[in-house]
């Protein structure tokens, strides 16, 4: 028979379970759905998916204020828990107009995709 | 009438109007113009018709302290002087060049473009070509109806015209070219192997009597005139006027204590690498030398707009596309052999370069109609259409005017007995800022073009990289004896005399106050002929 303090406790881990599994749900797709926005807007001529990763990884290493992927994620989805490309491309369009250039390794990447590479890598450490 | 010193009687006094002393790009557009006009001229040459060593080149040994540059090569000592490794590229300095720029020390012509304007048309022809360019203006208009829009807040498309090539030359050399002229002409004598020694000056050392010229082999020579003009080039004028001073005792615009200082060079070296996922063809039809209806080669590259120079402080600068073959495509193959076999070996990887060309034997055939049908031929670099999906940015840097990059006389002397040359040539971080700022404008735009994506090259990463480690010399010596309105800034004035002398001229590129980035031979061919309409004028 199941006490009362073992129903709590199941009760919590659902409770638990349910309020993240959501993000559990939406940790691949975001991630593929940033490493397909970066392709379209050219960036896959720099390196696969492991590659700008590893420049996002760089990218938190120059700027450590900027190591917070929640405050990252608002900053690039605002309250979406998807990217909503057209903003994307608009702000990357407006990095490279204003030559708003980030330099990684020597890449020279628009600011916005610095941060989308510098995400990528914190959700891929997440995950792991 | 052309003459060999080494043949003269010792002692030959030869009279003129004006001597010209050296016979490169500006000793022979001036000797001929003046010539032209009835004036009496006397074209003292150190060289031969040919390159030789230890009768001529030798005497250009000289010493580095500072960052090394090709002293004794880099400029070539026989008739046509440097033009006999010009490349032929020529483009105007632009109007922001002759600026002062508040953030330049020491920067600012005494002329403005405009002046310069009616010589640039003629210092084409004189070049080699047949009619004149578009202006500045409708070349602009007409590249920006055919290129990618890049933002004129920060780059400007720039284009670099190339000399015709000649019967004997595969550029315009101006020995060749106007070797008959000087044979044939009767108020032109012009002397080879006549290497300057002495100048005679009055009491004050204001005007020159007379100089002395030797050949190696012991004959010499006094050549008196009424007017001197040095055109030896950026290192040799500031060697001559330092010369003058130290066997005349002053004079020679040595007060001032600025003859030999300011020495500069344009630099050139890539910047980035440009990479893109698909192949660079349409770019390759924009970037690059292409070649006109009329049969000659333009080149098309990027330069900084005034604009950003001045917002953002900094020098002057330009760029071209080098692209690189893709290793898999079969042309890229088949250069690779043809040009080991116009080294004469079959070069590396033979079987394997074989292979890929067989693999890809229609894509050979079709680059091949294109290069033909644009008239490129198999061995020219970077200039036809080849599957590449990368490329080189290659810059063009102006250099800042600094006081302690100079040239001065070395102890030792050379075979004539004359001090010998010491260069100390230095960059500043002005120089690396521009760079690392036009390439990252250059970056932005390619990819808000996508046109491709960029990788900065070592040396614009990491300050610690020094930036010889990817910039070499150009062989552009710029600046020793620059043009100012006062004695106080300059060693000649806005005529090219120098300050203090009554009869003693420089022509050639070290009166530039400031390189810009554009090749100098054009701007030394105007100023040349600037000077031969001062000289004619002040002659009657």
């Amino acid at each position: 028979m199941i006490g009362r303090r073992d129903c709590l406790r199941i009760m919590n881990g659902a409770i638990i379970a349910i309020a993240f599994s959501p993000y559990d749900r939406q940790r691949p797709s975001l991630q593929a759905d940033l490493e397909h926005w970066l392709r379209s807007f050219g960036a896959h001529a720099i390196g696969d998916g492991a590659v700008l990763r590893r420049l996002g990884a760089v990218y938190i290493t120059l700027h450590p204020e900027e190591r917070d992927m929640t405050h990252l994620q608002r900053s690039l989805l605002g309250a979406r828990a998807l990217p909503q490309m057209s903003i994307l491309l608009e702000r990357v369009a407006r990095d490279w107009r204003t030559h708003d250039v980030a330099s990684i390794d020597g890449w020279l990447l628009a600011r916005t995709e610095a941060r989308v590479c510098a995400l990528l890598h914190l959700i891929q450490g997440t995950a792991a | 009438m052309i003459e060999d010193l080494r043949q003269l009687a010792r002692g030959t006094v030869i009279a003129a109007d004006v001597c010209v002393l050296g016979a490169g790009a500006a000793g022979i557009t001036l000797a001929l113009e003046l010539a032209r006009s009835g004036l009496r001229i006397c074209l003292a040459e150190g060289g031969g018709t040919e390159f030789e060593y230890l009768e001529s080149q030798a005497l250009y040994q000289g010493v580095n302290v500072g960052i090394p540059i090709a002293i004794e090569t880099g400029r070539l000592r026989y008739l046509g002087g440097s033009t006999n490794h010009w490349g032929g590229r020529c483009a105007p300095l632009q109007d922001i060049d002759f600026r002062r720029r508040d953030w330049i020390p020491h920067s600012g012509w005494p002329l403005q473009r405009a002046d310069l304007d009616p010589y640039y048309v003629r210092a084409q022809k004189v070049a080699g070509f047949v009619t004149p360019w578009q202006s500045d203006a409708d070349t602009l208009a007409y590249l920006r109806d055919v290129l990618p829009p890049v933002d004129s807040k920060w780059l400007m498309p720039f284009l670099w015209h190339y000399a015709p090539p000649m019967k004997d030359a595969p550029v315009w050399k101006w020995g060749n070219a106007y070797g008959a002229e000087l044979h044939d002409s009767s108020n032109i004598r012009a002397l080879l192997h006549a290497n300057f020694t002495a100048f005679s000056t009055d009491k004050n050392h204001s005007r020159i009597r007379s100089m002395t010229v030797a050949s190696l082999n012991g004959v010499s020579a006094t050549i008196k005139a009424s007017t001197f003009v040095l055109c030896c080039g950026g290192i040799e004028n500031a060697r001559l006027l330092m010369l003058g001073a130290e066997s005349n005792s002053g004079g020679f615009a040595s007060e001032g204590g600025l003859v030999g200082r300011y020495f500069m060079q344009h630099s050139r070296g890539p910047a980035a690498l440009v990479v893109s996922a698909e192949r660079m063809t349409a770019v390759q039809e924009q970037f690059n030398i292409l070649r006109g209806a009329d049969g000659l080669e333009v080149e098309v590259g990027l330069a900084l707009s005034p604009q950003a120079q001045e917002s953002e402080r900094l020098l002057n600068c330009s760029g071209v596309l080098q692209y690189q073959g893709d290793p898999d495509s079969g042309i890229t193959a088949a250069q690779e052999i043809w040009r080991s076999l116009l080294a004469g070996s079959w070069g590396p990887n033979l079987g394997e370069k074989v292979g890929v060309v067989a693999e890809d034997l229609s894509g050979v055939v079709q680059a091949l109609k294109h290069r033909v049908s644009s008239g490129h031929s198999l061995d020219r670099e970077g200039s036809a259409v080849i599957p590449s999906r990368s490329a080189s940015l290659l810059l063009d840097l102006e250099q800042a005017p600094d006081p302690q990059s100079r040239i001065t006389l070395a102890p030792d002397r050379d075979a004539l007995g004359l001090r010998r040359v010491q260069a100390d040539w230095r960059l500043g971080e002005l120089e690396r800022r521009t760079a690392l700022q036009f390439t990252t404008h250059v970056a932005a735009e390619f990819a808000r073009l996508g046109i491709g994506r960029c990788k900065l090259e070592p040396w614009l990463q990491d300050s610690r990289v020094p930036m010889t480690d990817s910039l070499r010399e150009t062989y552009h010596y710029i600046g020793t004896t620059r043009m100012a309105d006062t004695p106080a800034d300059g060693v000649v004035d806005s005529h090219c005399a120098v300050f203090g002398m009554e009869n003693l001229f420089v022509a050639g590129s070290s009166v530039f106050p400031t390189a810009g980035q554009a090749n100098p031979t054009l701007t030394i061919v105007a100023l040349a002929l600037r000077l031969a309409d001062f000289l004619r004028q002040r002659a009657q």
